[in-house]
């Protein structure tokens, strides 16, 4: 197996006396699609977060490519190469696609320094994510599916080793995600690794090459999608105990 | 390019001009051109960084106290620029650490808070003449016209730099991270700016040009005393300019002080009681009209469905 790219151990967080995530360990590997799942308020947000530095970890430890990220500020670990997604998309209003693209392209890991290289490369990933033939318009304009798919492509913009998405699925139609889950495979055939937060089962099952689900902030099960499905804890948290019974004594 | 044919053919005019200006029009257009080029600088904090910097006057209050101290001293006035330029952008360095790490409302009160303080400040300093002021050396000249000349192309090469300094900006990977910043820094943040040392620089910059106006305004008037200095009612001013104009344009602050110091002289005149009312009226009806400032009428084109679409989102 390829090497470890991102690493956690023990990561924490708590806010006052609820913990959201809980001593959650985990190893990321080069050139995987990683999926975490979970039900609602599992903590599955607060992780990517605290894998960002967006929030300062209660307890634990993040590495990426051996480098301690944890306690690092959010523009440092964005220009080391980690870029991540908004599940609530944050365009920047007021510019057109392209512009958004540019800001990504200017600071990460890539370093274009010069209006003209940015902006080339702005079009490089407007094509490639679909929105070449909105790139002149003002973000302010768009749908849904396009506005995930500018957090997208300024994520892309960024260069990154390794993204991280955040239910870049949820709020979109079954064509609308067919699309976007091409997306992520191309991608991630180009090198990045990728981490989905997904609520959308079917979308992770089919992406993923390995998982880890959360309750709770707790991680009750990893590996791959098949073991997953089968995975009895996974049942109960997503379907209930009463279910989970009933199919055992089936 | 074309976008900026318009403004040289009015900078060509503003450069020839003065001889043909009464006393009292030169006047006017020194104060227009002044309030222009504040109003550019606050737009590089308030309007592309969106950092409601009320207490942006402090910076104006800093260059003309510094300017004014060092004359006083047997300095000659350029040589003063330079220690105004680096009072200014210390105090926007040392400052802006803890304040701008406020947003929207939170950040004004405290930029306001900090203006009021240096005022009290100045009002106690010896050195600063306290609540006297401070009297500065008269510029010599011919005739009063050619002084008066002479502050007008001062204030007028400030302009000009401001107005490069955002067309720079407008194109630059640090006008991009300021526009970044204004929508949602936590976004900003994610895409690997540097948002503190972002905003530190935005406010710098802004005071660069702000206390220049300063300075050259101490030497223009040469009385300064500190509740003129750091009226806090000129930062008010620099903000309706740049809402009225268009905040976050190169050119929407140069129409927003025209517009406003012109529309406040006719007022003023017609009506001299009520000239308070009728402005405040103007103010809010541009806002509620064209949020976007005159600039997005004039680039964007005149029409009623505009307007009456702007009145419908800006209900609440």
């Amino acid at each position: 197996m390829s090497e470890v790219i991102l690493k956690g151990r023990g990561v924490t967080k708590k806010f006052g006396g609820l913990v959201a995530v809980n001593s959650v360990d985990f190893d990321v590997y080069e050139g995987e699609i990683f999926g975490i799942i979970g039900p609602n308020g599992a903590g599955k947000t607060t992780l990517m977060n605290l894998i960002v530095g967006l929030l300062p970890l209660s307890d634990g430890e993040i590495y990426f490519r051996n480098v301690r990220i944890s306690g690092k500020k959010p523009y440092y670990i964005a220009r080391l190469g980690i870029a991540r997604t908004f599940q609530i998309v944050k365009p920047f209003k007021g510019m057109t696609v392209l512009e958004n693209i540019m800001v990504g392209a200017f600071f990460g890991h890539g370093n274009y320094t010069s209006y003209k290289e940015a902006y080339e490369r702005a079009e490089e990933i407007a094509n490639l994510v679909g929105l070449w033939e909105k790139r002149d318009e003002l973000v302010d304009h768009l749908n849904l599916a396009q506005l995930k798919r500018i957090e997208l492509a300024r994520a892309l913009a960024l260069e990154p080793e390794v993204l991280l998405l955040d239910e870049v699925m949820a709020g979109l139609n079954p064509t609308e995600m067919e699309k976007i889950m091409d997306l992520v495979r191309d991608i991630n055939k180009k090198g990045v690794t990728v981490i989905m937060i997904e609520h959308i089962m079917k979308a992770v099952m089919g992406l993923s090459s390995r998982m880890m689900v959360l309750h709770f902030g707790t991680k009750i099960a990893e590996g791959t999608p098949e073991e997953i499905s089968q995975n009895e804890d996974v049942i109960k948290a997503y379907l209930g105990e009463r279910y989970s019974k009933r199919r055992k004594s089936a | 390019m074309k976008k900026h044919i318009i403004p040289l053919i009015f900078l060509v005019i503003l450069i020839i001009i003065p001889p043909f200006l009464s006393g009292y029009m030169l006047r006017i257009l020194t104060a227009v051109v002044m309030f222009a080029t504040l109003t550019e600088a606050i737009n590089i904090i308030a309007g592309y960084a969106g950092y409601p910097a009320f207490g942006n006057v402090v910076f104006f209050g800093m260059g003309a106290y510094v300017t004014a101290i060092l004359m006083n001293h047997g300095f000659g006035f350029y040589l003063t620029l330079i220690p105004s330029i680096v009072t200014a952008v210390l105090f926007a360095v040392v400052i802006g650490f803890p304040v701008l790490r406020l947003r929207g409302h939170y950040f004004a009160i405290a930029s306001l808070g900090v203006n009021v303080a240096v005022m009290e400040i100045v009002n106690n300093l010896k050195i600063a003449g306290a609540a006297e002021g401070l009297t500065l050396p008269l510029k010599k000249g011919a005739n009063p016209h050619v002084v008066y000349t002479y502050f007008y192309y001062l204030f007028l090469v400030v302009l000009v730099l401001s107005v490069i300094f955002t067309i720079w900006l407008e194109k630059n990977r640090f006008g991009f991270g300021l526009r970044a910043i204004r929508v949602d820094e936590d976004g900003a943040l994610a895409m690997g700016i540097n948002t503190p040392l972002y905003k530190t620089l935005a406010w710098s910059y802004s005071a660069v040009f702000t206390a220049l106006v300063g300075s050259i305004y101490a030497y223009w008037i040469s009385y300064i005393d500190p509740e003129t200095v750091f009226d806090p009612i000129i930062s008010v001013k620099m903000f309706v300019m740049m809402l009225i104009g268009g905040a976050s344009t190169v050119y929407g602050p140069l129409i927003g002080a025209v517009l406003l110091e012109l529309i406040a002289e006719v007022v003023w005149s017609k009506f001299v009681n009520i000239h308070g009312i009728v402005l405040g009226a103007i103010i809010i009806l541009t806002v509620i009209l064209i949020p976007k400032g005159f600039l997005d009428l004039f680039t964007g084109g005149f029409s009623w469905r505009r307007l009456v679409q702007n009145i419908k989102e800006n209900m609440i």
